[in-house]
């Protein structure tokens, strides 16, 4: 990692021209990658991403470079050509660099350079199996290892310099199914911060078998009607529509510019009673906690809502300018190739009080989403869209069949006033969260919840 | 920063058979006007090495971006490492070279003189021009970016191709408002000749994009017949012809499969990859270092070819059709380079008077998620007009359409004239397809 010498260096000529706070953030990351598929290892690779991005604030306006190149000769012209942005005096001084190293949390017991190459291999190969074995429609399954050790240094005009280390392992379970000409797949993607010994305390031939159940269970599915009905959204994934529908509107990047429907709403009633809603950090080894964010804060636990009314936004320290307000620790980046905003981390709603049996119980007709799929949304609008990966209908309270081919849409603001019923059974669910500063990974969550009157779209007709 | 002679010396030292060492620089520079004030400005250059070799007949890979004396060692090791641990039995190999590469003209030097002041100054020009085009105007942000990459590679055979391109991006995001209904739209303009760039016509583009989402409502569920826009339509074709990519169709996952000189697509679908283009988006070579060359890849409806890599193909027993594409730090996959749907005679007005009731779509969303790449399903979220008597009317949102890519690209009626390359790089018209499943109110 630079040297300190090195570092006041940069950061004092990023400072010349009057910038009000400069920051360098230094990375290297060993990234590894196997994939088996259909029962070879036909890939592997190793990657090691190597670089310093440079910002520098000057009150709402911000500058930001990146190169690999860690030369003194290169990271100074790279301060000089930032800088040449501005037009002032030096007003910051920065000496005696205070360092913090951080790492208490969510480190792996096996560090994932001391795991070999074979017992990956070992590890991807008994979920093939566990997958391969639950049928013989099974035809082909795609098993991915993928991890990480990012090593950062950020280090700041107020003269602090933040280590940390992170570490995280991911394996994804893809199946496919075939029967006639119809081919369903479904994948699994359990993952953390941590080490190898994480797949583990995950039963990961039971995760493979339940990729593969549910690509069988697709087979037989129907085509799900459309219209308006009452949706109830499984837990772990489901929590996915919170992610994208809300939880990126209560992201200082969009609410500090106004181009949030939540912004200007704190104290507001924007939940129905029954929501409240967190991110958080903190969670010990959880696929989005960090020691510290990428401004070098300490991560923490956010209540967004409460029993249905806004509290807190997810602000860093740029944002925060615009709105009168500190960062919150959660701010993040995909690599020092991008500026780092606000961003979640391990976001999902609380538990309510009903059972997952009582909400289906009492829905005579609508659409139960078990598994949910990928989406988008707008932020200034909050027009969400979300495919089902495992659905079923509920008729008279009841699960029925299975339908596939679902895609919920509705507004953000809308779906949060219309939860009406929200269970006890929590749990989180591991994702890439794509958005301005890059792709991080990131916790969605929640129990199981009703939301009355989405449109779903699907191609299996109207509701009869 | 690479001594490309020394991993190449390291590497037969070590026993490795052939090596490949593929290097890109990307260089940027960006800036954002926000409230007639430049809010972001990035400045970027970096090099990334990828290497792989073949190592007791096995394809190994590494990648990075740490460039000094330690790469060589780190690459080596990794490369034999990996390839080691793999069992495929994929005839993977390091490419010899074509016997003719075309010249295509990606870089354009007279953009080095746009300064980056000059991007400055247009952004903020921009910027207020979209402020002042409309009073239900909110806000307005515009980024412009300018990117060169170059690329180098170079192989134990002797092979060494270079490559250079350059090209600029213009963003412009608006948000209009009127009462208390906020909508945001956009403009994208991407290209490498600053003589097309015209100010009015992104503020223009940008504007009418977001004030036409203004009141915008679903409409009655139904089956409609249903035009796309250049833009969605070229999302569409993508997707679509991704399904001949040889890999797919070998591994049984693509519905293309046996399907080579048959029908797949109406007899108004004629669909082309045109790599050799002297535009930001040509390329003379493919990732493996193997000629490109324009070709259809369905003409008439009628699937013409699959697209190869070295790999494929030889399990095909064909040549390479130059179609090589790197997604990551790993194997080579195969993908296309500026595919094309030829255009028709109808001018698009006219393609929309001919319909009686039906929707023309403007976006649609969640592709990566709604769309069933295997079977074609589909369930998206869209947005557009409804058309009513050949007339464009009342706008429409929060709708979805559903029904299956292969099914629909046979429904296409007819193309129109009207051509653009879309960012995605694919140029398209817009097309009428005869009937599509709409779940509205």
């Amino acid at each position: 990692m630079l040297s300190k010498k090195l570092i006041s260096n940069v950061l004092n000529t990023a400072l010349t021209t009057g910038g009000d706070f400069a920051e360098l953030y230094e990375e290297k990351t060993v990234y590894n990658n196997m994939t088996l598929d259909n029962g070879k290892i036909t890939e592997v690779s190793s990657s090691i991403v190597s670089g310093a991005g440079l910002r520098i604030l000057k009150q709402l306006q911000s500058v930001y470079g990146y190169t690999n190149n860690l030369t003194a000769k290169a990271l100074n012209q790279l301060a000089e050509s930032l800088a040449s942005s501005f037009k002032g005096s030096k007003t910051v001084n920065v000496e005696n660099i205070k360092r913090h190293v951080q790492g208490k949390h969510h480190r792996p017991k096996i560090k994932w350079e001391d795991v070999t190459k074979q017992q990956k291999a070992e590890l991807l190969k008994k979920a093939y199996l566990a997958c391969k074995q639950v049928d013989e429609r099974i035809v082909r399954v795609v098993v991915t290892l993928a991890d990480n050790t990012m090593n950062v240094q950020i280090t700041n005009s107020d003269c602090h310099q933040y280590t940390d280390t992170r570490s995280r392992g991911r394996l994804s379970v893809v199946a496919y199914a075939a029967e006639g000409d119809k081919l369903e797949t479904f994948h699994e993607g359990p993952g953390a911060q941590c080490g190898i010994e994480y797949f583990d305390e995950v039963d990961v031939e039971e995760t493979a078998r339940q990729a593969g159940k549910k690509a069988i269970e697709m087979l037989k599915a129907e085509e799900c009607p459309s219209g308006k009905m009452d949706v109830v959204i499984g837990n772990a994934f489901g929590g996915v529509i919170f992610h994208e529908a809300c939880g990126h509107s209560l992201e200082a990047t969009s609410v500090s510019k106004n181009m949030s429907v939540f912004a200007g709403k704190l104290g507001q009633q924007i939940a129905s009673k029954v929501v409240t809603a967190v991110d958080d950090g903190t969670i010990e080894n959880a696929w989005g906690s960090g020691n510290i964010d990428d401004e070098g804060n300490k991560t923490q636990k956010t209540v967004l809502i409460k029993n249905g009314i806004l509290q807190n936004y997810l602000v860093d320290k740029f944002n925060g300018r615009r709105m009168n307000t500190p960062a919150n620790g959660a701010c993040r980046r995909q690599s020092y190739k991008f500026e780092p905003t606000s961003r979640m981390s391990n976001t999902f709603i609380c538990n309510g009080k009903s059972t997952p049996e009582e909400i289906i119980a009492k829905t005579k007709f609508g659409l139960y989403a078990k598994s949910m799929g990928g989406g988008s949304v707008n932020p200034v609008t909050g027009d969400f869209n979300f495919a089902v990966n495992e659905g079923y209908l509920i008729e008279d309270g009841k699960i029925t069949k299975p339908v596939k081919g679902a895609t919920l849409i509705g507004t953000g603001a809308e779906v949060l006033l219309n939860i009406d019923m929200v269970g006890n059974d929590l749990k989180r669910a591991q994702g890439m969260c794509g958005s301005v500063s890059g792709t991080i990974p990131a916790d969605v969550g929640q129990p199981t919840i009703r939301v009355r009157n989405i449109t779903v779209g699907g191609r299996g007709g109207a509701i009869k | 920063m690479i001594n490309s002679k020394k991993i190449f010396q390291l590497a037969q030292q070590q026993g490795i058979q052939s090596l490949e060492l593929f290097t890109k620089r990307t260089a940027r520079l960006s800036v954002i006007s926000y409230r007639n004030e430049v809010e972001n400005m990035t400045s970027a250059d970096t090099t990334s090495l990828y290497a792989r070799g073949l190592y007791n007949g096995k394809m190994g890979y590494a990648n990075t971006e740490l460039l000094d004396a330690t790469t060589g060692q780190f690459v080596i090791e990794q490369i034999k490492e990996n390839a080691e641990i793999t069992d495929s039995e994929e005839q993977q190999q390091i490419f010899k070279g074509s016997p003719k590469y075309k010249k295509v003209k990606t870089y354009n030097p007279l953009l080095e003189q746009w300064t980056a002041q000059d991007k400055v100054i247009f952004a903020k020009q921009l910027e207020n021009k979209i402020r002042y085009l409309d009073s239900r105007v909110d806000d307005a942000r515009v980024e412009v970016e300018y990117c060169v990459t170059e690329t180098m590679l170079e192989n134990s055979f002797g092979l060494k191709l270079k490559s250079r391109r350059n090209y600029f991006v213009i963003y412009a995001d608006v948000v209009v408002k009127d009462g208390d209904v906020k909508k945001n739209g956009y403009s994208i303009t991407v290209d490498n000749d600053m003589q097309k760039l015209d100010v009015d016509a992104i503020a223009k583009e940008g504007v009418d994009n977001a004030i036409a989402k203004l009141g915008a409502q679903p409409c009655d569920s139904g089956r409609y017949s249903v035009i796309f826009n250049p833009e969605v339509t070229a999302n569409l074709v993508n997707f679509f012809v991704k399904n001949a990519i040889a890999e797919e169709v070998q591994k049984h996952s693509s519905v293309f499969e046996g399907k080579l000189n048959e029908e797949v697509a109406s007899r108004c679908v004629t669909v082309t990859e045109m790599p050799i283009r002297n535009d930001y988006t040509g390329a003379a070579f493919d990732d493996e270092g193997v000629a490109t060359y324009n070709k259809p890849i369905i003409s008439k409806g009628i699937l013409k070819t699959y697209a190869y890599n070295l790999t494929t193909a030889e399990k095909d027993g064909v040549q390479s059709t130059g179609n090589a594409q790197r997604t990551g730090a790993g194997k080579i996959g195969t993908g296309f380079n500026t595919l094309c749907l030829k255009p028709g005679n109808i001018r698009e007005e006219h393609l929309i008077g001919s319909v009686a009731r039906g929707l023309y779509i403007t976006s649609v969303q969640g592709l990566h998620a709604g769309m069933n790449p295997h079977s074609g399903n589909f369930s998206l979220q869209a947005e557009g007009f409804e058309i009513e008597d050949g007339v464009k009317g009342r706008p429409v949102a929060l709708i979805t359409i559903a029904g299956n890519l292969f099914d629909m690209f046979k429904d296409v009626k007819a193309v129109a004239s009207n051509s653009k390359l879309s960012y995605l790089g694919v140029e398209c018209p817009s097309i009428k397809v005869g009937s599509i499943a709409v779940s509205g109110k």
